[in-house]
């Protein structure tokens, strides 16, 4: 598979072109709406964040904030913030430029003289870069260039039986090319762990994973929430699912069968190539922030109810098994498996299928959300009492 | 309404076809992607070409059907990884759920957390 985009100067290859607008904080968001108004191919996150935040919780956000700014799919980034902020400009900035040399500016609303003035000198910047950004040539590349993460939300019986499956089977087809694929949602891995630990490429990493998926346990019992006991929930049993580790395994199915090679912390560079492991919430969007963050280029997305997600940065490609579905929720999906469960499918041809559409996408067409111009974008974050 | 009397297990009458997805070749359950009643035939496709097992009972739409006897004590396979263990024994065509499926991860959970210092 040969995929086309755009290469950075920091080696890293793109599928998509933006010019980010990042406020450090949600104070900074609305001048940095301001500034992104109306501009084409140019983005803005709307961050909810970046202020009264405890230690764990700033490290968290610059390092998310700072891996999306590297993201290959960003062509270069104007940063903005208010000045008093926990998460200041100039830590940010720095932060990026440890992780890429593309094209970097700051300002902070206070010293500009408020947020007219700030819009207006952020909206000139990022005028200039998407400008820059069209010269760059268009390139072919690779697969092992290629970085997806997988996702799912608004699941249902379909989910588990044939739309992670397909994503597992595609994910074993990229991984054999050389791509790199994230399985995250620590809380679905609970009641999975030693299926997903009689995986992992060595001692460590096994250590590193089950460690991972037993703290999220604990912080689930901190706050009172058993997730063993409820689960499967009684949903889940009307709809076939008898046990927590089939429960679990039918979401893990996305990662398809090859090694663990690694595990990454929430929006962290990842530690390996081929199939890696990332320490993110059930929330899908702040799920996907963290897989972009750590350099994913585009998100395979399975929903049995439908869901109208995007993201800002990384194309997602809705999958679901779920005819009706696709038919009720078709604007929003991208690849229908239901011929699975209906037609008789493969799950293996259905694999391949969803490997053809990755690869138009990572060529340049654009998915549902993209048309729609959806990007949602939500962090994680620990503590909410700081 | 032809379906519904398809449905119908009166004797003489032809018993209806239903799909089940057979998740990996080490699975002794087919997932039904529609309610099967007694006596219907469940076909899958398979490495080998297409299989069929017969319904021994009622099971609900997107439940498991055994395609292969278990024995009890027996892991239970799906996706060619364990789901449970058999706490009964299990006839080809039999539902497989609650009444006969149990979770080993809980109790192995508890054995792990006893080794741990």
């Amino acid at each position: 598979m040969r995929i086309r985009g755009y290469r950075r100067p920091d080696g890293k290859f793109g599928i998509r072109n933006h010019v980010l607008i990042l406020p450090c904080s949600v104070c900074a968001a609305e001048t940095a709406r301001l500034a992104a108004e109306g501009q084409k191919g140019v983005i803005y996150l709307p961050n909810q964040g970046g202020c009264s935040l405890s230690r764990k919780d700033l490290e968290v956000t610059l390092e998310t904030l700072s891996g999306i700014a590297a993201n290959p799919n960003i062509y270069g980034t104007v940063l903005l913030g208010n000045g008093c902020e926990v998460v200041q400009a100039r830590l940010l900035a720095e932060r990026i430029r440890e992780k890429t040399n593309k094209p970097l500016f700051s300002f902070v609303i206070r010293q500009e003289g408020g947020s007219l003035k700030t819009a207006e000198r952020v909206r000139a910047e990022a005028a200039r870069l998407r400008r820059e950004a069209d010269q760059v040539p268009v390139e072919t590349a690779g697969c092992e260039e290629l970085v997806v993460g997988t996702e799912c939300g608004g699941s249902d019986p379909t989910s588990g039986l044939a739309a992670n499956p397909v994503v597992g089977s595609c994910a074993d087809l990229l991984i054999a090319q050389g791509a790199t694929v994230i399985l995250s949602e620590t809380p679905e891995m609970i009641g999975a762990e030693k299926i997903l630990a009689a995986r992992c490429a060595s001692e460590e990493i096994k250590t590193r994973l089950l460690t991972m998926i037993r703290e999220y346990e604990e912080d689930f019992i901190r706050v009172s929430e058993n997730p063993r006991s409820g689960n499967p929930t009684p949903g889940n049993l009307e709809g076939g699912i008898t046990t927590l580790e089939e429960k679990s395994l039918g979401c893990i199915h996305k990662a398809g069968s090859t090694p663990v090679n690694g595990v990454a912390g929430y929006g962290e560079a990842l530690p390996a190539r081929g199939l890696v492991v990332m320490d993110t919430p059930g929330q899908d969007i702040a799920s996907m922030m963290g897989m972009a963050a750590a350099g994913a280029q585009l998100i395979l997305f399975t929903t049995g109810h439908g869901t109208p997600t995007g993201s800002a940065v990384a194309p997602v490609i809705k999958i679901t098994a779920n005819p009706e579905t696709a038919r009720l929720m078709a604007e929003h999906t991208d690849f229908d498996c239901s011929s699975v469960l209906t037609g008789g499918e493969e799950i293996g041809r259905a694999g391949r299928r969803l490997l053809e559409q990755i690869e138009k996408t990572a060529c340049g067409e654009l998915t549902r959300a993209e048309k729609l111009g959806f990007g949602e974008v939500s962090l994680a974050r620990y503590c909410n009492f700081a | 309404m032809s379906a519904d009397k398809e449905k119908m297990t009166v004797p003489g009458m032809r018993k209806k076809r239903t799909a089940g997805v057979l998740l990996h070749p080490a699975d002794q359950v087919l997932t039904l992607t529609e309610a099967v009643h007694k006596g219907d035939t469940v076909f899958y496709p398979a490495a080998e070409g297409e299989e069929e097992v017969a319904a021994r009972e009622d099971i609900p739409k997107y439940h498991k059907i055994a395609r292969r006897p278990i024995a009890c004590g027996q892991d239970v396979f799906k996706y060619g990884e364990v789901i449970g263990r058999a706490v009964k024994p299990v006839y080809p065509g039999e539902w497989v759920h609650v009444h006969n499926l149990k979770s080993v991860s809980a109790t192995e959970r508890e054995k792990d957390e006893d080794k741990r210092v």
